[in-house]
This record gives structure tokens, sequence and C-alpha cells, in this order.
């Protein structure tokens, strides 16, 4: 399938051209639903946080509506009337020390920065994606360190246990811990983990740094 | 790949926060500068005066309670209910039936259970693959296929590709048609605590354990 790239960025409208082809070539264009499925395995939902923040309002509503009903019917509040937090909440200026309404007020604020950081960055998963073909590929960054460990290890002939293998956005350090008295060919082992890299072909691309712990392990 | 819908879950959370950020700001930067106390302190006196007369004009039958304190209640019970629509409505989006074509013979309809059962045993028994699970969603109203795949230890996520290509080239074969299908490799908390295996096409030495 040919990719093309001249396609409209997020287009909100498939531009695939009549959708049920039912004979003939399995052919199809699925480059618009490749995109939006790619970013969204490789990019956060935010559904916990929502879920989260809509529950602890639904609290507060759900408690409210029940005071305002014990009022009614004349009970005892279980916190406090809404009367009395209307009273409270209009009495904030002159009953609560100057000192405690800036920290308060910075502490809101601190919090209504943290939710509109969670809304605005894009919440990268630790997630990369292969190239897209006939299948679209998404590989947990744990994945492909594993599969880096193996084919150092292999590349230096020590156990997959003595190697470290952390994946970021961008980068990919290997560190192999040395057993004393042993050495490594390094050049092997990068271009072992530079060929597992280019075979899997990720976006974004990752960069390889091969480092050889040299303290030496004695019986590793 | 479910139709969770993220614009809105952004929005939720921005609205929110921009509403937490300036009231704490408000009252941070009033309570810091003194004549904006002052000020405070007056407007406040003046909007509880205000309310008082509301309330005093908006009595509820021969109650000493006002309107006001159920319309608060009604707006509160609103809000909830629109809370609770937004939380139910994430996720979703699995569907039964992956494709559906009329044509002139009737209407062929693929179940998922089908395309989802026949993938999983096909890569089961590949000998990197830890586990497989595959689901359907859909996606701009046409069915899509996800498969999942817990790599075992040190497995190229290249080769299971491979593996998972075959099989849906089959399927491509069978149906006459190439739905959208995403495979996802993970090293899932299984694939950790195996062992690594000694199989890996790409290999000419084993692991020396």
């Amino acid at each position: 399938m040919s990719i093309d790239t001249s396609r409209a960025e997020r287009s909100s409208t498939p531009e695939r051209s009549g959708t049920a082809q039912r004979s003939g070539t399995p052919e199809r264009d699925n480059t618009a639903a490749y995109r939006r499925i790619v970013r969204r395995e490789t990019h956060s939902p935010r559904s916990g946080f929502a879920i989260a923040l809509a529950v602890l309002l639904l609290l507060v509503a759900a408690w409210l509506v029940t005071e305002t009903v014990l009022v009614l019917v004349g009970a005892p509040p279980l916190l406090s009337t809404p009367g009395a937090l209307v009273d409270a909440a209009l009495a904030l200026p002159t009953a609560v020390l100057p000192a405690a309404l800036v920290t308060a007020g910075a502490l809101v604020a601190v919090l209504g920065l943290v939710c509109v950081l969670v809304a605005v960055l894009p919440g990268r998963r630790p997630r990369h994606h292969g190239e897209t073909a006939r299948t679209a590929l998404v590989v947990d960054d744990r994945a492909i360190a594993s599969a880096l460990a193996r084919r150092a290890a292999r590349a230096a002939g020590i156990d997959a246990d003595n190697v470290l293998v952390s994946v970021g956005q961008r980068t990919a350090a290997v560190r192999l811990s040395r057993s004393s008295g042993w050495s490594i060919d390094t050049d092997a082992v990068e271009a072992a983990v530079a060929n597992e890299l280019r075979r899997l072909n990720l976006s974004p691309a990752l960069r390889a740094t091969v480092t050889v712990d040299t303290r030496g392990v004695v019986g590793a | 790949m479910n139709a969770t819908n993220r614009g809105l879950n952004r929005a939720f959370i921005l609205f929110v926060g921009i509403l937490l950020l300036a009231i704490g700001a408000l009252v941070a930067a009033a309570a810091a500068v003194p004549d904006w106390l002052v000020a405070w302190t007056d407007g406040s006196a003046r909007a509880g005066d205000a309310l008082g007369g509301a309330i005093a004009s908006a009595p509820l039958g021969f109650t000493a309670n006002s309107w006001i304190l159920v319309a608060g209640a009604a707006i509160a019970v609103l809000v909830a209910a629109v809370l609770v629509v937004f939380v139910l409505r994430q996720g979703r989006g699995h569907t039964r039936t992956v494709l559906r074509r009329s044509g002139d013979g009737g209407e062929i309809a693929v179940d998922s259970d089908v395309v989802h059962s026949s993938i999983e045993r096909a890569l089961r028994d590949h000998p990197g693959v830890a586990s497989v699970s595959v689901s359907s969603y859909r996606v701009r109203s046409d069915g899509a296929v996800k498969i999942d795949i817990g790599v075992r230890r040190g497995v190229s996520p290249a080769d299971v590709r491979e593996a998972a290509d075959a099989v849906v080239a089959d399927w491509d074969a069978l149906l006459g048609e190439s739905l959208p299908v995403l495979i996802t490799v993970n090293a899932g908390l299984a694939a950790r605590l195996a062992k690594p295996t000694s199989l890996q096409t790409t290999a000419t030495t084993t692991s020396n354990k």
C-alpha cells in the first residue's frame, strides 16, 4: 500500500473513495484510519484524570444536594448547611488571616495549573510506532529495551541479565556490565543494536548509546 | 483505539483547571494587596446583602426556606447528571461485527469472534509470543482489528510483526478486503518473568545461559 503524504493532516472527513469495494483487490486506503489509530495508541486519552476529576466534583455536588434536602426536611446537617457555607464564603476576607488566604489561593492556583498542563501537554505514552504498511505497529518501550538487550548481550557474549537498556523518546541507552578479565567488543555491540533498531524502524527514531561498565563484576 | 472523546476529556480538565487557577490567583492576589482586600471585604458584604434580599423575596411556601436554595440544589443535580454521563461515556467503541457488506445475493456480516479466535490461535504457537489478545473497534464507521501481543523476553518486535502480518494477509485473502489492523507489542509481566527463548529467526547463536 502506498502512503499518500499529500493527504490532509487530521482530516475530519475521510476521503475514502467509496467504502464498499466488494470485489477485486483487497487494497484500500487505511492511511487516515492508521494515522488516527497510531496517534491514539501513543498518546494518553487523559481518561483517568478526567474521571477522577469528574468523580470528585460529583461527590461535592451530591453532598450539596444532600445538605439541601436535609435543610428542607428540617434534619440536622451532615457537615454544614448550604446557608452556613455561603456565609462562610462571604466572611472569608474578614474571618481568615490574609497570609492564610494567600497560601490557600496559591495552592488552589497550583492545582489549577496542574490541570491546565495535563489538558494541554501531549501526554506521550512510553511507546514507539513502527512503519505503517499493511498493518500499523505500536511497540511498548519495554519490549524495545528487551529486544535491544538480547541483541547487545549476544554480540558481547555476556548474559542478558548483565545488560541494562533504558529506552527514552529519542534515545536508547545500552549499559553492559563486564566480568573482570573479559573484554567486550563495543563496536560489535553497537553494530548489533543499530541493526536491530534499523529493523524496527521506529518513530520517533531512537539513537543508541553503548557504554561498558568499567568496574568489572566478578563472577557475573 | 476505543471511542473515548479525548478532546472532551481535555476540554473538561482545561475548564476545571482554568477555573481553579483563576479563583486561586484572585484570592491570593486580593489577600496580598491591602487595598484589594478592603475592596473584597466591601464587595463581599454587598453581595451578602443582595443575596439576603433575594432570599427574603423568594420564599418557598410557608417554610423558612427560599426557592433559591431549591434552585441551587437543582443545578447541583443537573451538574451531577452531566458528570455521570461524562464518566460512563469513557471507553466503549467495541464492535461485534468487523465487516458488513451487502451485494446482489444478500448481506454478509463477519462476526468479530471469528476473527479474534482464529488470529489468536494462529499466533499463540509462535515461539516468541507469550500472549495474544484480539479485539475489534469501530474506527470512522468501519471495523478495525487490534492485535495485542505480549512477547517473551528478548524477542524482537520485528519478528513478531512479521508473523502477525502473515496471519493478516491470510485474512485479507479470505475477506477480500483489508481492514485496518493495529499490532501492539508489549513486554508484560508474564513476558518479563518468562525465560528468554532460545529461538529467534535472526539469531546465529543462542543465549549463553
